[in-house]
């Protein structure tokens, strides 16, 4: 009876250890939403990129920048990602002897945004709004343009801040390069999903044939024992540097924010005549009623899809209203499409930064991904009497609620 | 097996799209051996590309082949110049029929919209325009796009050209829609985006390589560049009124033609020589059902298109089946 149940006891702990045990390596996930995408828009019905390609663009992946565990970083990046902090960030977690911590972005991120960069972490589907898929390369809130990628600035006063009226908290309580290498992480991983991006475009370019110059033969190497410098110049080193040129430039590009006009004080709901002349702005040459409704409580109009959801549902013109239509999508990783909202200005919840700068940037350079658009015709101090207004709302609310 | 030459000429004349206008290096994986023999190969002019002879020895050499043929490298931002006298030019010309029962053209879904009144055209709910048929079958609005055979040759720009290149091009928001429905821009080339209505707009241009998104308040106006050339036209979307769209193609070439209401379309002052000749529209992609009198149409909605002494070059009536629709 006794050597039964001891029995018993080491069959339930192999099980156990079986199910948990040596797991299979970690790797990150290939971007089939993109695939798909190409193949719908490019080829006809049934069509689909020969497997070769796929093995293509994980071997090139693989060797340019390693795996979740391993990350690697080609001489191409070297100007803006730091392979100390990305070892940082990268794997297990783990710490050293001396303390030096490892795999904080699994730590941390993952569980939201997932291994790869996606968004589409074991969490994901729950949050509204999705965490950021950093494949896109595309961000809400920085300090620059459209198209021009944000500021190690930018990225840390996220960390720092976290978004108000999202999931993402505020990591202020980590040390300053557990920060910075969040960051490198983070643009690791976006210039990682942005050339996959490009190179699945260019693979529906050339109809399925290989990425490389030549074919793979007798007289070139294999792609898997090619180094990291030998990769880029065998598939055209442009795709690469002009990814990374973008990131390196940002700093270059941030949207200066001019001296607020006579009148505006920092943290006073009254601007006085700026208030109202942004009110006034507000309902006409602002154009901003038109979504953010009369009353600013984002009532306006219309339903939206976000940049990172029309990315693969409006491009190959997918109706978001008909669910067998996006299935396959979802089959391979997308989330569930979700309209976005215009903010309700009036609860002082500002995703971006509730200081005076972050929405003077908000209106001078719209909000990349969403459809916010960039002020083209309004001068600085207009676009300073709006925020005024924008301020002012809030503290209306106030009045409201007291008897 | 491919011998080297092949393979390097393979490689060469690989298309490049995503470039921003610039020249293209090259790369060629070679062994030792191949090297003398690629010397003596009958190559492709004007081309500049590194080649690594010995992939273990890692060695690189910068091979300016232009050198070798005696040819200057082609210059990266000002049209290839091309002498006016003995470069002959030729119009080419043709006709897009759709063939077949056209599908009803559904109305664009404007009602309960709050600024539906002003969305009307003549009082009456407009038609989408994804799809303009005329009565004779004429197709409207086809992308007839002019692309070199590889993607280092710069298709040469007649004189008459250089002018237009500084003019602006004007995008209208008008009753809710965008006139014109599709355009062609050079990239660098001034866009005036307007809204002639009384609501306001939102003007959301995204393609691969390019991406605006413009507040256009009621009587509003701004202008904007599209800097990269894109492979298929750019979105150009309204966030406030989702039914409006329209499509702008950027190329570094003005051969760019979009066929009129009847399906007709004209290129003009193009260089000799040998080009392809691609067909793109919005809701068949690239026109790889049309079918052409006596000429192959490829997978990716092109025709080659051999201009040697002819004046003018009549395509003649194109047509294609309605069952192509995406």
């Amino acid at each position: 009876m006794k050597r039964c149940s001891s029995f018993c006891i080491l069959a339930i702990a192999v099980l156990a250890c079986a199910a948990c045990g040596p797991a299979e390596p970690i790797e990150f996930r290939y971007n089939a939403v993109e695939q798909l995408k190409q193949e719908r828009l490019f080829m006809d019905e049934g069509e689909h990129f020969p497997d070769s390609s796929r093995e293509e663009v994980t071997s090139i992946l693989k060797i340019l920048f390693g795996t979740p565990d391993r990350p690697q970083r080609s001489d191409e990046a070297a100007a803006i990602l730091d392979l100390t902090r990305l070892n940082m960030a990268a794997g297990p977690v783990e710490s050293e002897i001396d303390g030096t911590p490892h795999g904080l972005y699994r730590e941390h991120c993952a569980h939201c945004h997932g291994i790869s960069g996606d968004g589409a972490g074991a969490t994901a589907a729950l949050l509204n709004p999705y965490p950021r898929d950093f494949r896109l390369g595309k961000f809400k809130f920085k300090s620059t343009p459209l198209r021009t990628p944000p500021t190690d600035r930018d990225l840390t006063r996220i960390l720092h801040n976290g978004i108000p009226g999202s999931a993402m908290p505020s990591f202020r309580l980590l040390p300053d390069e557990e920060i910075a290498a969040l960051v490198d992480y983070v643009k690791y991983l976006s210039i990682r999903g942005q050339l996959e991006r490009t190179l699945l475009a260019e693979i529906s370019s050339l109809d399925g044939e290989s990425l490389f110059e030549i074919e793979q033969s007798e007289t070139a190497p294999e792609i898997d024992s090619m180094s990291a410098d030998e990769v880029p110049d065998a598939i055209g080193p442009e795709f690469l540097e002009d990814i990374v040129a973008r990131w390196q430039n940002a700093d270059e590009r941030v949207t200066a924010v001019p001296a607020a006009p006579a009148g505006f004080q920092i943290g006073h709901a009254d601007h006085g005549n700026l208030t109202s002349q942004g009110r006034e702005l507000f309902f006409t040459k602002g154009n901003c009623t038109q979504c953010h409704g009369e009353t600013a409580a984002g009532d306006g109009s219309t339903v939206n899809f976000d940049d990172w959801t029309n990315d693969w549902l409006k491009t190959p013109g997918i109706d978001p209203y008909d669910r067998e239509s996006w299935k396959p999508f979802m089959a391979l990783g997308a989330l569930r499409p979700r309209p976005v909202q215009p903010r309700n200005l009036n609860l002082g919840v500002f995703r971006g930064g509730d200081a005076a700068e972050d929405i003077y940037r908000r209106i001078a350079n719209g909000i990349e991904g969403s459809p916010m658009p960039a002020s083209a015709a309004l001068s600085s101090n207009e676009i300073w009497a709006l925020v005024a207004y924008v301020k002012s709302l809030v503290h209306a609310n106030d009045k409201f609620s007291k008897p | 097996m491919a011998t080297a030459t092949q393979r390097l000429e393979q490689a060469l004349n690989r298309k490049m799209i995503f470039g921003p206008g610039r020249i293209v290096t090259r790369v060629a994986l070679l062994n030792t051996g191949s090297f003398a023999q690629m010397m003596t190969a009958d190559l492709p002019t004007e081309k500049s590309f590194f080649i690594r002879i010995d992939a273990n020895r890692k060695i690189f050499v910068h091979v300016l082949l232009a050198l070798l043929v005696g040819f200057a490298l082609p210059c990266d931002k000002a049209f290839p110049q091309a002498s006016d006298s003995d470069q002959p030019w030729a119009n080419v010309s043709g006709r897009i029929l759709l063939e077949g029962k056209v599908p009803e053209i559904p109305l664009e879904k404007i009602d309960g919209h709050k600024d539906r009144s002003i969305c009307l055209v003549d009082g009456k709910i407009p038609t989408d325009d994804s799809l303009v048929v005329d009565e004779t079958g004429g197709l409207r609005d086809v992308f007839v796009i002019l692309t070199p055979l590889d993607s280092e040759t710069k298709i040469p720009v007649h004189p008459s050209y250089h002018k237009a290149a500084n003019t602006t091009l004007e995008l209208d928001n008008r009753n809710c829609r965008f006139v014109p429905h599709a355009m062609a821009v050079m990239t660098g080339q001034s866009i005036l985006l307007k809204n002639s209505d009384a609501v306001g707009h939102n003007c959301k241009i995204a393609s691969f390589n390019n991406e605006h998104n413009v507040n256009l308040p009621a009587g509003g106006e701004a202008e904007i560049k599209l800097e990269l050339a894109d492979r298929i036209p750019a979105n150009v979307a309204c966030d406030i009124h989702p039914w409006m769209d329209a499509l702008i193609l950027a190329k570094d070439h003005p051969y760019v033609a979009i066929t009129s209401v009847d399906g007709s379309f004209q290129l003009k002052n193009v260089p000799m020589g040998k080009w392809k000749l691609q067909f793109w529209h919005q809701r068949f992609g690239y026109l790889r059902k049309l079918s052409v009198p006596g000429v192959k149409v490829d997978r990716k909605g092109r025709i080659d298109l051999d201009l040697a002494d002819a004046q003018a070059m009549e395509l003649g009536s194109m047509k294609l089946p309605v069952s192509a629709i995406k």
